[in-house]
């Protein structure tokens, strides 16, 4: 199988979208991840492994701002925004009493893409349902979130990342309260995403049989931090 | 019930009151929803008792009450937010701190000042007071305000309020998002405590949001619904309160909690029979209690009198005792011949508000006719005698308070009390009064007072006793 990393048009391999430069990140003080380098380019699809605990969610939450470095730098990309980034984290979004509906959940994907805009835009809305309909939701479209299974409500969060995403979906265990056939349908999905769009993916995941057959870089999270592309140059 | 609300809709401060209250309700409700589900429900409990502290600072400084709560609050609510985020000190706990704190500090700042009074009385429990009419402006202006930034952000506080990570890791700021949110409850709860009191103000966040989650399950359904649940809640308050002279602000709080626990019974009938399909119909059901009140108050009070016959047995007839002064009733005659000019009645029913109204709003006052009853008085004070029609109200400790005018038969001169003519009549004795209102100023101070054209003692006496 073939996994070469997309080009540009003109053939020139894609510049980075995010440089993390000599980072350091945890929490209070606390160094989780210390002193590493990493470099995520347009269109990469890339696998964050490691065991529990090792910090996977703690760079992501990092690459995503959540949490201001304590050593090093994030860098952008000229090409990215932080408005056109999709996210799904592990935790359950909301408390367990949240009245939502599923389609304002989706919806409100669209919020940071928004500005000071302060109603949804017709195309929003469109995306919204096609988002619902590629995760196998439009059924539920008027159903109240919390009524949902652990699955489905996981399901109506990757939809609202997708809506979110323009450039970068970063997804902490998207398969996490699926099924085995529902995983394998995500996992293609997002490479189906990855391919049509160019959308440059990061995700977590402890699916290596996943992360094997549709990874183009592979982070591995331990002692040293190792970005690996498929090929097994180092990046 | 429609003879009660043309009645109610009679006092032009009441119309202010309710335009007001109504306003404060629906901002309230709208903020509730976010607040409570961000489990930030003590702030608006913590901002009303900074509220208090600083109304009290306003009283003692001779300022305006809003132009000293608002930015008091406003920064109170800032700090609040920067608290419950940080991890240092736990959000409730600093909560508990600041409001306790600035109830502390507003108590003693009226220790010092005025002393515990009315006033003070109005703040802790509310009343529908009589708000000049610049406050009454203001209030209408910050309350459509909010309102308007409401929808503006109705669409980001949602993502925000759902899951504030997901809204940060897209690129929304959500820092900014939540002092908007700060500073519309901040406001919404200055605006709208005088009615409701410190205590109680609180409740109109937390209820309506509260009572519409058990029925609904949607975000922008609960939104609608709670809008809908406290105006009810509010209108259906204030029309108890002023059926059954009960406070303001707890008659609403009241109203509140059977609202609650009807849509409770709702949701328990919903989960039990899942036929309900569209909760949408309970969206009508306030509107039933409404009616449903209104009947059981007109089965209650057949006459709007039926009240006031209530009082007079309380104090035996005098009629046949006590024999009519005739100068009186010449005075009285007289005064009504001249009454083309439309005379202010001050009525039985919300006497001291009325009152208040005409002070507060005296500019709107001088020169007309008004016409009361009550209990004449004469005091005594630094050798100078004044005059006064008066009835007992509610003060803050006891009932010690008063609500009245002071009158004269002649205009006062900068010395005290004309000379007068004619004569005036016992103390104690109930009286009616018509007079022009006017002012005199006294070491340094105006004050307002009647110019009477007519004084007549009446043989059955009033409610000597009013508490609105």
């Amino acid at each position: 199988m073939e996994k070469d990393r997309p080009k540009d048009p003109q053939g020139i391999p894609s510049e980075p979208l995010i440089l993390c430069k000599n980072l350091s990140l945890g929490y209070d003080g606390h160094i989780v991840l210390r002193d590493f380098d990493l470099r995520i380019c347009a269109g990469d699809y890339c696998c964050v492994i490691g065991e529990n605990g090792c910090g996977k969610t703690t760079l992501v939450r990092g690459l995503l701002g959540l949490i201001s470095p304590i050593r090093g730098t994030i860098a952008f990309g000229a090409k990215i925004r932080r408005t056109e980034i999709g996210y799904l984290s592990q935790q359950e979004a909301a408390k367990q009493d949240f009245p939502a509906g599923v389609y304002e959940i989706v919806l409100s994907g669209g919020i940071g893409a928004m500005g000071l805009r302060p109603f949804y835009s017709r195309g929003e809305k469109q995306k919204a349902e096609a988002a619902l309909m590629r995760l196998g939701m439009a059924g539920f479209r008027n159903r109240c979130f919390r009524e949902l299974s652990g699955g489905q409500k996981r399901r109506v969060l990757i939809a609202r990342a997708l809506c979110a995403a323009k450039k970068l979906l970063v997804l902490d265990e998207p398969s996490a309260g699926l099924d085995p056939l529902a995983r394998e349908e995500v996992y293609r999905l997002l490479k189906d995403v990855n391919r049509e769009t160019g959308m440059t993916i990061v995700m977590i995941s402890h699916d290596i049989a996943a992360v094997e057959k549709y990874a183009t870089v592979v982070v591995t999270l331990g002692k040293e931090i190792n970005a690996v592309g498929v090929g097994g140059e180092k990046k | 019930m429609m003879d009660i609300l043309s009645e109610m809709l009679g006092y032009a401060f009441l119309v202010r009151a309710l335009v007001v209250g109504a306003l404060v309700s629906a901002c309230a409700a709208l903020l509730g929803v976010s607040l409570v589900l961000k489990r930030y429900s003590m702030i608006g409990d913590g901002l009303s008792h900074v509220g208090f502290g600083s109304l009290a600072l306003a009283t003692a400084l001779h300022a305006a009450p809003l132009a000293v709560a608002i930015p008091v609050v406003i920064a109170a609510a800032f700090l609040l937010l920067r608290l419950s985020q940080s991890s240092k000190i736990k959000g409730d706990a600093a909560i508990a701190l600041i409001s306790t704190g600035s109830l502390a500090v507003g108590v003693v700042i009226i220790s010092r000042t005025s002393g515990m009074n009315t006033d003070v009385c109005n703040y802790l429990f509310g009343s529908i007071l009589a708000m000049n009419r610049i406050d009454v402006y203001l209030s209408v202006a910050l309350a459509v305000t909010v309102l308007f930034l409401f929808i503006l952000f109705y669409n980001k506080l949602f993502a925000i309020t759902f899951d504030e990570t997901f809204a940060k890791a897209t690129g929304v700021k959500t820092g900014v998002y939540n002092m908007v949110v700060a500073f519309l409850t901040a406001i919404t709860i200055v605006v709208g405590m005088r009615m409701m009191g410190a205590m109680l103000i609180s409740s109109l966040i937390v209820f309506p949001a509260l009572t519409s989650m058990r029925v609904f399950r949607k975000f922008k359904s609960v939104t609608v619904c709670s809008v809908f649940v406290s105006l009810a809640c509010f209108f259906v308050g204030v029309v108890i309160s002023y059926v059954y002279a009960t406070p303001t602000g707890a008659s609403i709080v009241i109203i509140n909690i059977f609202a609650f626990l009807l849509f409770w019974l709702v949701r328990v009938l919903m989960t039990k029979r899942v036929a309900v399909k569209k909760p949408g119909l309970v969206l009508l059901m306030p509107l039933l209690l409404l009616a449903a009140c209104g009947k059981s108050e007109t089965a209650a009070l057949p006459e709007g009198s039926a009240a006031q016959a209530a009082f007079v047995l309380e104090y035996p007839s005098q009629r046949g005792e006590a024999p009519a002064q005739a100068w009186l009733r010449q005075a009285d005659t007289q005064g009504e011949a001249d009454a083309a000019t439309p005379v202010i009645e001050i009525k039985e029913k919300m006497f001291i508000t009325q009152i208040n109204d005409i002070y507060l709003n005296a500019g709107d006052y001088i020169g007309k006719t008004i016409k009361l009853e009550g209990i004449f008085r004469l005091e005594q004070y630094e050798g100078r005698q004044y005059r006064y029609v008066l009835r007992y109200g509610p003060g803050c400790c006891g009932n010690d308070g008063n609500a009245g005018f002071e009158v004269s038969w002649q205009p006062r001169t900068p010395a005290g009390a004309a000379p007068s003519q004619k004569a005036y009549p016992k103390q104690d004795d109930w009286v009616r009064a018509l007079g022009t209102l006017q002012t005199y100023e006294e070491d340094g101070y105006p004050y307002v007072y009647l110019v009477l054209s007519s004084l007549s003692v009446l043989d059955t006496r009033g409610a000597e006793f009013v508490t609105q």
